[in-house]
């Protein structure tokens, strides 16, 4: 549950009396895919250096496009649709996540200079560090790591003991094209609630009918709401982290924008 | 003379297997140089791979099929 570790009491009281104005845009979840498109593109192409979006959408699941033939080919996806819960496809890569309310979604994109090899790892904690650093500004001790059972779980989870806040995914392009760099595009899913039977249910149907052996259990996730925060606290927390990102770890130098997209 | 498609060495840090996704062009197709041909992915993480040359492609490893930096995945003839 809620970890109450050492909280800046005056940066708590700052951001419980913020102005109740959300950053957070609201899209269907096509318009919210193709914005992550144009983020990337903009970063491959050098007309961005560093941008980002929060933002949330319509009740679906979101599968990697790389699950498409599968779920399509076994009908499962439009089983799926009967029920209320269309899948669409991105092009990061994991497993099927949910969308709808109670879910809001980090995207950054930015670019990797090529003066070297290029971390993985490295690359997911820039992405859960504003994530991680607004929980603990918030009071909450969290970490990075795989939790079992969760829903897209990868090695790469923002967690509060030991269950998953958020789920994260990347994608990167550019190599090869003479830009000398890469460009990365870096998602993380977080629980404003918590799922619900229904939504974990609808997952492991998909799975079930697309012929993937996978279990989900709902008490490995937790959210914010769990943790007794507010929306508004967590996302104003996350906006000054990312807003204070002048010198983002893996450019060599600092982007010249920094701003939302 | 064909041109072989690698997994790059220096596409990620790690030493990590990745799993092909997606062939963007089919086996036997044209394809050109510099454009996206096929996708791989490691620790969720989706790489776009470019075709090195212009030409016929020849698929060698199929999607769903695991490779390490280094390996042939196909040709360009």
């Amino acid at each position: 549950m809620h970890n109450t570790a050492e909280n800046d009491g005056a940066t708590l009281a700052r951001l419980r009396g913020a102005p109740a104005l959300s950053p957070i845009e609201h899209f269907a979840i096509e318009k919210a895919l193709e914005r992550e498109g144009a983020m990337l593109a903009a970063v491959a192409c050098g007309e961005q250096q560093f941008v980002w979006a929060i933002w949330e959408a319509d009740q679906c699941l979101v599968a990697p496009a790389a699950m498409r033939a599968r779920i399509e080919n076994a009908g499962a996806g439009l089983k799926s649709a009967q029920a209320g819960w269309p899948v669409h496809y991105r092009r990061t890569g994991g497993g099927v996540t949910p969308q709808g309310p109670g879910i809001i979604n980090l995207s950054m994109a930015y670019a990797l200079p090529r003066q070297a090899i290029p971390s993985i790892k490295r690359s997911y904690h820039d992405l859960c560090a504003p994530i991680v650093d607004a929980l603990g500004e918030l009071g909450c001790v969290a970490s990075i790591g795989p939790v079992a059972g969760s829903f897209c779980d990868g090695a790469y989870n923002v967690i509060v003991d030991r269950r998953k806040f958020a789920g994260t995914a990347q994608r990167w392009t550019g190599f090869g094209r003479g830009i000398g760099r890469m460009a990365v595009l870096a998602h993380a899913l977080m629980l404003i609630e918590p799922p619900s039977e229904q939504m974990i249910a609808e997952i492991d149907t998909l799975h079930g009918n697309s012929g993937i052996v996978r279990k989900l259990h709902r008490d490995v996730h937790v959210s914010l709401a769990e943790l007794g925060l507010r929306t508004a606290w967590f996302t104003s927390a996350l906006l000054c982290h990312l807003q204070a990102r002048s010198e983002f770890p893996c450019e060599a130098q600092a982007p010249s924008i920094v701003r939302s997209y | 003379m064909a041109v072989d498609i690698t997994i790059p060495q220096d596409l990620w840090e790690e030493d990590r297997e990745a799993v092909i996704t997606n062939w963007l062009a089919g086996d036997g197709a044209t394809v050109r140089g510099g454009k996206p041909l096929v996708e791989i992915m490691v620790e969720k993480t989706q790489f776009e791979i470019e075709a090195p040359a212009d030409g016929v492609l020849t698929i060698s490893r199929h999607a769903d099929d695991i490779v390490r930096k280094g390996d042939v995945i196909g040709t360009i003839g």
